[in-house]
């Protein structure tokens, strides 16, 4: 990953890490060809015609090879600079060999050392510069020989592949790294977005806060105002944060790039987060705790829990007195979700409670510990009269088997 | 007298409060617009609460507390949003008390004096991001990569009596429900934060040490 940030020394931008990788292969491959041909060179050297120009043509190679060690820059002029200095190699074949023994297959010049030339364009210029030099390398060989031999067609093909597949390969990877450096910037931008976001809720926030304070405190129809600011203070937290949620969760799914480089979340296996559908539930009378983390669950076990806890609040609504409050608190702990539920109502003796759903008061009985247990949890009351109600509901996480 | 600085950046929120504040018989030893004047200000005047707005300019809160660190005054936070990561990192970086500003006056005086007395200013909410901390660093623990790391776990007493205060119970009704004294309640709220200051302090003397960064931290202290 780290390779990927820097500045390519070779071209000067930014640069997949294969470019690299390609250039520096590239590097040791020019002489060991360069001295390869020399080798092949040597052992017909008694039946060439003009030894004088092999050696000639083929100690430029090898300094060309060698310079190219000590300057590492790659330009477009650079590349097909050595592609000439290939094309004038095969050609100058034609000089220094006999006409016989060039119709008796007799290999180019510089054989093998043509091939890092093509690479060398494929790597800057992609699929197309490498495609057109093998189609320029092809050329040269097919006017050195006149009568293209088996050896010359399959050479050609190879040369062909070599070009078109390397500078295939350099385009994939550049078009990946385009894709990574804009997901990163829209990541940016979402993050900048929340960030500012922030910042204007928090001044609004302030300034309600402020007036129903103010607003209480002077009393008389000013309480209204307090009132009306204290309801527009408790929904704006709510969307803030409910926002906050939806930004973070939505920014793993839309960019798929950095969801496929390693959290290993599926994008259509995510969760609900139970967080915001809980706190969806605060109000005047309701209080909701959180954790700081989300707590991802399957979205129908979500929805479900969710009605559970929202049917608890409207026993308290119904039953619990005009007075009173209650607090709702989400925990979660080792693949298992601890919900309580706690109002400061009138309470009620706990078997009439229980018992209840034969006297119309089916909530308890069917709405939340009916829901509770087909999610393979349990729900537990804690309850005497005049001491408020307290539901504690447990449940796993993932369904069980 | 209890002593109190005022941080916060909005100017009319801020001496709103340094005046409810004065009106109840606290003694406002100054006021801060942003971060480092908190900081500065905190360190000469060296109050016995730090009344600090969680979004201030320049320096963010949990930065705030971890500068004043090694003062004895006790760092009480106020927040508009009540952004939990913001809280949670604040109180572990060593603040004792949470408070929204939609709190009444009276709320607000009432913790003030509460903080400078050292007792821990709990909100429900801040009762359930403390349960929520202790849950993940306990289920975060046995993949960590250093077996030995100490994981501060709280007492089922603990649990209990935070699970209670993050349900809108009062000091004074958890102790009569547990049949308890306030003083008790109050300890195991306290010792819940201790835990966490702790580990925060464990986690930052691991991190300076692997970092070789000690004797600059000492000196940024100094």
């Amino acid at each position: 990953m780290e390779a990927r940030d820097r500045t390519s020394t070779r071209t000067g931008r930014r640069e997949p890490v294969v470019v690299d990788a390609f250039s520096r292969g590239l590097d040791v491959f020019r002489p060991l060809a360069a001295a390869y041909a020399a080798v092949l060179a040597w052992e017909h050297h008694d039946e060439m015609v003009r030894a004088w120009l092999a050696v000639v043509v083929l100690a430029v190679l090898m300094a060309w090879s060698l310079g190219l060690l000590l300057y590492q820059r790659r330009t477009v002029r650079l590349v097909y600079a050595e592609l000439s200095l290939g094309v004038i190699a095969i050609l100058a074949t034609s000089w220094v060999e006999s006409g016989a023994s060039i119709a008796a297959g007799q290999f180019t010049l510089p054989t093998i050392w043509v091939a890092g030339a093509v690479t060398g364009v494929a790597v800057l210029r992609g699929a197309r510069g490498g495609l057109l030099a093998a189609a320029v390398i092809a050329v040269a060989d097919l006017v050195e020989v006149r009568q293209p031999t088996q050896g010359t067609v399959h050479n050609i093909v190879l040369l062909v592949l070599l070009g078109g597949l390397i500078g295939l390969a350099v385009d994939l990877a550049r078009t990946a790294l385009e894709r990574h450096d804009e997901v990163l910037l829209e990541q940016e931008r979402l993050r900048e977005r929340e960030r500012l976001a922030r910042v204007v809720h928090d001044g609004v926030l302030q300034t309600l806060a402020y007036v129903h304070r103010r607003g209480e405190e002077i009393g008389g129809p000013t309480a209204e105002l307090a009132a009306l600011a204290a309801e527009q203070e408790r929904s704006l937290r709510r969307l803030v944060s409910d926002v906050a949620a939806d930004l973070a969760g939505h920014g793993r799914v839309d960019l798929p790039v950095a969801a496929a480089a390693g959290r290993g979340t599926p994008p259509d296996g995510r969760g609900t987060d139970l967080r915001s559908l809980l706190v969806a539930h605060e109000g005047e009378r309701v209080a909701v705790s959180v954790p700081a983390d989300p707590v991802e669950l399957d979205p129908e076990r979500a929805r479900e829990l969710d009605a559970a806890v929202a049917a608890c609040l409207d026993n308290v609504v119904r039953h619990a007195g005009p007075d009173a409050r209650a607090w709702v608190l989400l925990e979660s702990r080792a693949g298992r979700v601890g919900i309580t539920v706690r109002d400061n109502g009138v309470g009620a003796d706990l078997e009439e409670l229980l018992s209840a759903g034969g006297r119309g008061r089916m909530g308890v009985s069917r709405s939340v510990r009916g829901r509770v247990e087909d999610l393979g949890g349990s729900a537990t009351w804690t309850t005497r009269p005049g001491a408020g109600c307290t539901v504690r509901l447990d449940v796993p996480e993932e369904a069980p088997r | 007298m209890t002593t109190v600085l005022v941080a916060d950046d909005h100017p009319v929120w801020r001496d709103a409060l340094a005046r409810d504040l004065s009106a109840a018989g606290v003694e406002v030893v100054g006021t801060a617009a942003d971060g480092p004047s908190a900081v500065r200000r905190a360190r000469a005047t060296r109050p016995d609460v730090l009344l600090l707005d969680l979004n201030m300019p320049d320096l963010r809160g949990d930065e705030v507390c971890h500068a004043l660190a090694d003062l004895p005054t006790r760092a009480l936070i106020l927040s508009a949003s009540g952004e939990q990561h913001d809280v949670l990192a604040t109180i572990k970086a060593g603040a004792t008390g949470y408070l929204v500003k939609s709190a009444s006056s009276a709320e607000i005086v009432a913790a003030v004096e509460a903080t400078a007395r050292g007792e821990a200013v709990f909100t429900p909410g801040l009762a359930g991001l403390v349960l929520g901390e202790f849950a993940r660093m306990a289920d975060a623990a046995p993949t960590t990569a250093e077996p030995r790391r100490p994981i501060p776990e709280l007492t089922d007493r603990e649990t209990e009596v935070l699970r209670l205060v993050a349900t809108g119970m009062s000091s004074k009704e958890i102790a009569d429900q547990l049949v308890i004294s306030h003083r008790t309640v109050q300890n195991h709220v306290q010792n819940t934060l201790g835990k966490l200051h702790l580990h925060n302090r464990v986690e930052l003397v691991r991190f300076a040490l692997s970092r070789g960064l000690e004797d600059e931290a000492a000196d940024d202290r100094g």
